[in-house]
């Protein structure tokens, strides 16, 4: 591991210090990731900067319908939240296929996003859920739309001197439905080889579609929304031959490419059919009755 | 000199032109520890080569593995993973902080009485995955059981035995609960 200087804050205002102070600092949350990047050798940081001990980055608050989680949560907080369970299971389901239990211990939902890994598993089920991200600077506060946030494979619009520090998204209603799928080589500790979250509203007079977002990774050099098969869904009942045409659209709108885990054209095949089941299982868990 | 630390706080851990020397506390297996250490260190080598707790392995360098597990506050976490830095303040468990030669930890006697071990270089950290487990749970199911070691690779037992001596350990504590 090549030397470094380390330091760490326990409140946003002394990160925004340091960060000022020492501007080719780089950002250490659980580490997961960074660690392994380090020890490698990918890169070599000369500041890490620790924001572990960030207190009020580490809650998960739910008021009026609407979620706000500290970018600092762990998998394992995710996967323990009773209102997450209840109101978010695509997230909670995604945040329990991460690596393995000491990944998720220390994994953050936070590091998750800005990591931009094309295969993070959590962020299909947040662009699902349509989240959004709060981007922090010593002057400035900005929401951005998560979707907005990758520029490709480890990029991102998060600009010097800001923090990710919250996520945002709505509690699903009674009238909703979510799913997370993934396919990787191995039950556990596996990189997706493709991972999708769908997340649907269905019109209780009609019954018909009124929302839908489907959301995939590792088919593309970004976590990717589908929005032709989505206004495929818009003002439909389900039905086979509805889900038929729904795989194909995603099939022919991924972008995917042939890399050690698998071929583009199995990655299309597999994405088609992740995203059936998804809608399948969305569709079962939204009642009718709003 | 713990004083000394905590009160200057966090921002000023650091001394010397580089700053790259970092001062920890911290409770390990039990005893409170300070130490100096390098700001890149990785915590499973203070551990190893700095505190002499070889029963924490270095497998696969990167998280796959888990031969390197602890349990900081009440977690497990892959120690190759974490740098010592990090650990200032926290509780840490190794396999050393189980039990001794004459008083093993149930989970410890109950992989000798399954065959639980054979080469023993993940025994360590399986059996640390397992104490988390049963801290937080102690009547898990076999599913249960399996889910907690997902992190934990074995290549020569085939897992059967490891689960099983879990699983021994669950009945003797509903048993007999005092013996966890």
């Amino acid at each position: 591991m090549n030397a470094f200087d380390y330091y760490r804050a326990v409140s946003l205002a002394e990160a925004f210090d340091l960060m000022r102070d020492k501007p080719n600092y780089t950002l250490l949350a659980g580490g997961t990731d960074l660690l392994v990047k380090i020890n490698e050798k990918i890169i070599s940081p000369n500041v890490v900067l620790d924001l572990s001990l960030i207190k009020d980055m580490r809650n998960i608050h739910l008021e009026n319908g609407h979620f706000t989680l500290g970018a600092l949560i762990t998998h394992t907080q995710v996967m323990d939240s009773e209102v997450l369970q209840k109101f978010a299971p695509a997230l909670v389901k995604a945040s329990s296929m991460v690596g393995s239990p000491q990944i998720r211990n220390r994994g953050t939902l936070g590091g998750n996003i800005c990591n931009a890994s094309p295969a993070a598993d959590a962020v299909p089920a947040l662009l699902a859920l349509g989240a959004e991200v709060q981007l922090m600077s010593e002057k400035k506060v900005r929401t951005v739309l998560l979707e907005d946030l990758f520029l490709g494979p480890g990029k991102t619009t998060i600009a010097t001197g800001e923090i990710l520090t919250r996520v945002l998204f709505k509690a699903q209603r009674p009238n909703q439905g979510s799913s997370f799928q993934k396919l990787g080589k191995r039950k556990a500790l596996a990189i997706s080889v493709v991972n999708a979250a769908v997340f649907i509203e269905i019109d209780s007079k009609t019954r018909t579609i009124s929302e839908a977002r489907i959301a995939l990774g590792s088919v593309a050099p970004t976590p990717i929304r589908v929005k032709r098969a989505e206004n495929l869904l818009l003002g439909k009942i389900l039905s086979a031959e509805l889900l038929k045409q729904v795989r194909l659209t995603v099939a022919s709108e991924v972008k995917p490419i042939d890399d050690i885990r698998a071929k583009a054209e199995y990655r299309r095949d597999v994405a088609g059919e992740l995203v059936e089941r998804a809608v399948q299982e969305a569709w079962n868990k939204a009642s009718f009755l709003g | 000199m713990n004083g000394l630390f905590r009160k200057l706080g966090t921002k000023h851990l650091f001394w010397g032109e580089h700053m790259n020397k970092v001062a920890i506390n911290f409770v390990l297996n039990g005893q409170e520890k300070t130490v100096q250490v390098d700001s890149n260190t990785r915590l499973v080598d203070l551990l190893r080569d700095d505190l002499g707790l070889t029963g924490v392995k270095i497998g696969c360098g990167e998280g796959e593995c888990g031969a390197c597990t602890v349990i900081i506050n009440g977690e497990t976490a892959n120690s190759c993973l974490v740098l010592a830095a990090q650990v200032d303040g926290t509780e840490i468990t190794t396999i050393e902080g189980l039990g001794d030669y004459n008083h093993l930890h149930p989970l410890q006697e109950s992989f000798i009485e399954e065959g639980a071990v054979q080469c023993g270089f993940c025994t360590p950290g399986m059996i640390l995955s397992a104490k988390a487990l049963l801290d937080r749970n102690p009547n898990p199911d076999k599913t249960e059981i399996v889910n907690s070691l997902a992190g934990n690779l074995c290549r020569c037992t085939g897992y059967t035995k490891i689960v099983k001596a879990i699983e021994r350990v669950v009945k003797q504590s509903t048993v007999n609960p005092e013996r966890s």
